[in-house]
């Protein structure tokens, strides 16, 4: 059989899981009606690992290795290698990788576009030889933490558009509720279900509601979420660094820093990063051991070699790994690791359930009303998260029918389908507003525009500002515009922009207002938000001369 | 619960959601789990691999003695480093030969290890549905799969608490089958199933009658992917030892047999193709890169590609009726061997397109068939049950009485043109002059009939208990064999005489 056309009726659909240590790319197969996950070198999982080499025909361009080869390279190659690349997402630093001595510079987005790109690559070689279908992907699903920031967004985003997709088909949706949607395709009761979403680099609560409509397909709604963009897997693994890196400072004495680069210890930068690499393989791979046995064994000979060899070789047991307090920062900045120190992994864990539990609160939720819980992400296979989970809700929480580190991105290919094909049977998603926006007035007072739970139509949801701000002194020429976003919006009455669960989006000055007494001058304020959660706020002077001021939210105070 | 309870149950209630019908196939490579959604009328394989993505688990059970634990699956692959554990493979095909393991200085039964893997492997429904109720279970089991290999494996899931769950141990092709006939199918339809595992690449041919579908050829060939796999394991050693300053010890054995097991697959896909991909065996000393080329890969693989070629034309040429490459209508492509590049394109090379039957999880299909075969033996599937008719399978064991024993020479269910395993006998009598002897066959009931009654002549004179004889079984035809009877010798007392008898055997 030659291969097909597209057919007209129907499109190509796509679902990334772009995760901070893996990604996931599944097709939504329209002939056989389900989400496929696309094997890349042999593996349903794809390590989000670039490394960049000199290309053998012009040295002055760059060639590049990616996934399984390039993470396995970070050993040999650590300058040239960016592992983790999601987490610069959102961020300002740039990328610095060093080839033959020669540096380059990227932006995050532009590495994240390089890494989408091939997936985007392996996806249209997989539908031409598996599926027999060739065309354009008419719609890209990608799949971002519930708690991204605006900005995380918008450089996902701009990632995609690099990697080639066609930036009107770029859809950015969350993470839990992409699983959620592969979790209620079949579903036949109504159902309100917790997703615990503990990724590499976010922990994610989010409480969904799944109801059958009367044709007999599930709706599924948000009802509430709540995370921590600081807290995964990769802190879990954390856990056992700070224990290896424990033993090394006992056998050199303390003498030697391997994460300060220019401590005059006698050990080169590149031993460093090397060695750096190696005790974070060894911490990820003695986790995924310590869930299935007591104990394993550290054998890391050497870690450096020079002035002196430095031999690890120790025995972790799931018990000390347990209860080991961190002591080392392991290079978190100090804000970061303020929030670990002293910390073990039940700590970790009770931050998870915390979430949950704001979660619930959000929703005005009790435990009992949860129906079923639902876990996604690599680092939901801890027991310890799965005996918190049981010890709070007493009930087991269900993993995926397919592999929890796959359903996101399965779950994102069907939504591409929802989205697309609006027509079709299949669950469908609600798009809503998660938490209230809103503005910062005087007395430092919290005015809500856009409740939570509004339905957000295909174009977006435009809400202005009931009552017009106005100024509050006399003969100002311009207005401060604070957006913030309630995320615990519990208390209904006499809000304040300084209550716990406050999140300040954004602020600028409305400039250009004509001068004249306090009160005098009025201000429109209209927010747009979009069906992938992003927030535009226009505010507009409402006097003759009219100056208008746009802003993302994420430009100013991100 | 018990299945027969279940089939009781009111229809409607067959259906709740925490029934689950399930399917198993359990390999001597990996192992699928699989079970029957009656919302939608599937099959469905089920993750068994936590974070690794993958719907199968290695068939690999370890005993970690300094913790007192057993560990399974993908965690024992990975575990194998520290050299103080026990770890067991190949279980599967071990069965039938009431074998003992010496795990930790105590014999341990491999039955005893069989049942602990399936209760790990069935632990995994849970992980749909904590308050999942095992409605009935279907396991997948080669075609030759031997009485006594089935009496143990059954008393496995007896060890793991599964007795009354499990409804029957079925032939994996017939399994294949309920997956691969769900539509109405149509009388006379011609297939090739080929089940390429990792014991060896099976292929058969097969015609749907009325009510059962025929076998009309059926082969085995020792190109088990696990023979692929130990040379890619030899292509690595060669590197490390042309790379590391530090001689390759126990550690580093058990080190490239993970290495091998992870990065394998790098070889055998197509992306290798079109560029080469590099190796890094950072668990070296000095760790270090090597880059493999297309060259690499298909010197690894070009030689199975030629003797799988040269396999599936011999499977036409022992039909019992004729049959051409045309005739085929669905070539069914099962097994982990289809996630090699290579196996698609000769298969490709051999019949078109529109007449391949690929999966993409290739290694899962068994278990759902497993799965659909459960649904239809419980009456909740739409389709009724058929099976395969094989008339090169031997229906009774044949055998030879030594003391108060049967000892099979070939066992029922085998194929008659396998090599059957020579078997050694000490005649505990004086020897001078004729010594009778009979070959007998026996049903699974117990019943014995002489096929043969010809006494073993001009065996050298011996002492009582110095006697050994070898006999082996070849079959010419599906009911004609014979016997070669060979004298062993006994030491250097009494060496081999060079005595040979042929028995004509009749079934």
């Amino acid at each position: 059989m030659g291969t097909l056309g597209l057919d007209t009726e129907r499109g190509l659909f796509l679902g990334i899981d772009f995760g901070t240590t893996n990604s996931v790319i599944s097709i939504y197969d329209f002939k056989a009606g389900e989400a496929q996950t696309i094997p890349i070198d042999g593996s349903n999982i794809f390590p989000t690992a670039v490394q960049f080499e000199a290309d053998p025909d012009n040295e002055d361009k760059l060639s590049r290795v990616f996934g399984l080869q390039a993470r396995e390279a970070v050993i040999i190659y650590p300058a040239s290698t960016v592992l983790s690349i999601k987490r610069f997402l959102g961020g300002d630093d740039k990328i610095v990788v060093n080839v033959d001595e020669k540096e380059y510079s990227f932006l995050p987005q532009e590495v994240a576009g390089e890494i989408l790109g091939y997936l985007k690559q392996k996806a249209d070689e997989y539908a031409q030889e598996e599926l027999n279908i060739s065309g354009e992907f008419s719609g890209c699903v990608i799949t971002v933490p519930a708690n991204s920031t605006d900005k995380q967004k918008r450089m996902t985003k701009e990632a995609a558009i690099l990697a080639g997709f066609d930036e009107e088909n770029i859809y950015l949706r969350l993470e839990p509720a992409a699983s959620a949607i592969n979790y209620a395709v079949n579903e036949t009761h109504d159902k309100k279900v917790l997703v615990y979403d503990f990724g590499g680099g976010t922990f994610d609560a989010c409480v969904l509601d799944i109801k059958i409509e009367e044709e007999g397909e599930p709706t599924i709604s948000i009802i509430s979420t709540f995370g921590d963009n600081d807290l995964g897997g990769n802190d879990v693994d954390k856990i056992i660094m700070d224990m290896i890196y424990e033993e090394f400072k006992k056998l050199t004495d303390e003498e030697i820093d391997l994460f300060d680069e220019n401590a005059d210890d006698g050990v080169s930068k590149r031993q460093k990063k090397v060695a750096l690499v190696r005790l974070q393989q060894a911490a990820t791979q003695a986790k995924e051991r310590l869930s299935q046995t007591k104990s394993t064994k550290i054998q890391l000979a050497p870690l450096i070699q020079e002035p002196k060899i430095v031999n690890i070789n120790m025995e972790i047991t799931r018990e000390a790994f347990y209860e080991h307090k961190r002591v080392n920062p392991l290079g978190d900045k100090p804000e970061i690791f303020e929030k670990f120190e002293g910390k073990n992994l039940h700590d970790l864990i009770a931050r998870t359930l915390d979430c949950v539990d704001k979660c619930l609160e959000v929703g005005g939720l009790s435990s009992t009303d949860i129906d079923e819980i639902f876990t996604v992400g690599g680092s939901s296979s801890l027991l310890l998260a799965a005996e918190g989970i049981t010890a709070r809700f007493n009930k087991e929480p269900f993993k995926s029918r397919i592999s929890p580190a796959l359903s996101i991105s399965q779950g994102a290919a069907h939504y591409c389908n929802m989205i697309m094909m609006p027509t079709v049977r299949g669950p469908v998603m609600q798009e809503k507003t998660i938490h209230p926006l809103g503005l910062e007035i005087a007395g430092r007072r919290f005015m809500e525009i856009v409740p939570a739970g509004e339905m957000i139509p295909k174009d977006g949801l435009t809400i202005d500002s009931a009552e017009p701000l106005t100024t509050n002194f006399d003969h100002v020429s311009s207005m401060a515009i604070v957006v913030y976003e309630n995320t615990l919006p519990i208390k209904k009455e006499n809000e304040n922009v300084n209550q716990e669960g406050m999140k300040r989006l954004a602020g600028t000055s409305l400039r250009g207002i004509p001068q004249n007494p306090r009160g005098h001058e009025k201000v429109k304020v209209i927010f747009h938000v979009g069906q992938d959660n992003m927030l535009k706020v226009t505010a507009r002077s409402l006097s003759t001369t009219g100056v208008v001021t746009e802003l993302s939210v994420d430009e100013l105070y991100a | 619960m018990n299945w027969k309870q279940y089939r009781q149950l009111p229809e409607e209630e067959k259906k709740q959601d925490v029934y689950y019908v399930v399917g198993l196939d359990l390999g001597d490579d990996s192992s699928c789990i699989a079970y029957y959604n009656l919302a939608i009328d599937e099959a469905e394989v089920i993750d068994l691999s936590g974070g690794y993505g993958r719907t199968s688990m290695p068939t690999v059970v370890q005993y970690v003695a300094e913790n007192r634990e057993w560990v399974f699956g993908e965690y024992a692959v990975q575990n194998m480093e520290s050299g103080r554990e026990f770890t067991v493979n190949g279980l599967i095909g071990r069965l039938g030969n009431s074998e003992y393991l010496d795990i930790d200085g105590k014999p341990v039964s491999i039955v005893n290890v069989l049942g602990l893997y399936i209760k790990e492997l069935m632990g995994n429904v849970k992980n749909i549905n904590p308050k999942a109720e095992i409605a009935g279970i279907v396991v997948a089991v080669p075609p030759y799969f031997s009485d006594r290999a089935k009496k143990e494996m059954k008393r496995a899931f007896k060890y793991a608490g599964f007795e009354k769950e499990l409804i029957d141990l079925v032939a994996d092709r017939e399994c294949v089958f309920s997956q691969f006939y769900k539509e109405n199918p149509k009388i006379g339809h011609t297939t090739l199933m080929i089940d390429y595992g990792a014991r060896e690449a099976r292929a058969g041919i097969y015609r749907l009658e009325e009510e059962k579908i025929r076998s009309l050829s059926s082969l085995f060939e020792d190109i088990g992917t696990r023979e692929i796999e130990a040379g890619a394991r030899a292509l690595f050693t060669a590197y490390y030892k042309a790379n590391s300053v530090i001689a390759p010890d126990a550690t580093t054995q058990n080190q490239l047999a993970i290495f091998t097991h992870q990065h394998k697959d790098i070889l055998f896909q197509k992306s290798i193709r079109a560029k080469a991909s590099k190796l890094y065996f950072n668990f070296a000393f000095p760790p270090f890169q090597v880059t493999v080329t297309k060259e690499d890969a298909l010197g690894l693989t070009e030689p199975f590609h030629r003797r799988f070629d040269k396999f599936i034309r011999q499977v036409f040429e022992k039909t019992s009726q004729k049959v051409s490459l045309a005739d085929i209508d669905a070539v069914i492509c099962v097994g982990g061997g289809f996630e090699m590049y290579w196996t698609r394109e000769a298969v490709e090379s051999l019949f078109p397109q529109n007449k391949l039957r690929m999966y993409k999880n290739s290694k899962g299909v068994t278990a759902m068939g497993a799965a659909t075969t459960a649904a239809q033996l419980l009456g909740v599937a739409e389709r009724k049950h058929i099976e395969v008719e094989d008339q090169h399978q031997l229906d009774v064991d044949i055998v030879v009485m030594a003391g108060e024993n049967f000892v099979p020479l070939a066992e029922c269910n085998t194929f008659w043109w396998r090599t059957h395993p020579t078997k050694i006998f000490v005649i505990n009598e004086v020897v001078a002059g004729d010594v009778p002897f009979q070959i007998l066959s026996k049903t699974s009931a117990g019943e014995t009939v002489v096929l043969s009654e010809v006494p073993l002549t001009g065996l050298p004179e011996r002492p009582k208990g110095t006697t050994r004889i070898s006999v082996n079984l070849k079959f010419v035809s599906e009911k004609v064999a014979t016997a070669v009877v060979s004298d062993m010798g006994f030491g250097e007392l009494f060496p081999k005489s060079g005595y040979r008898q042929e028995i004509g055997v009749l079934l």
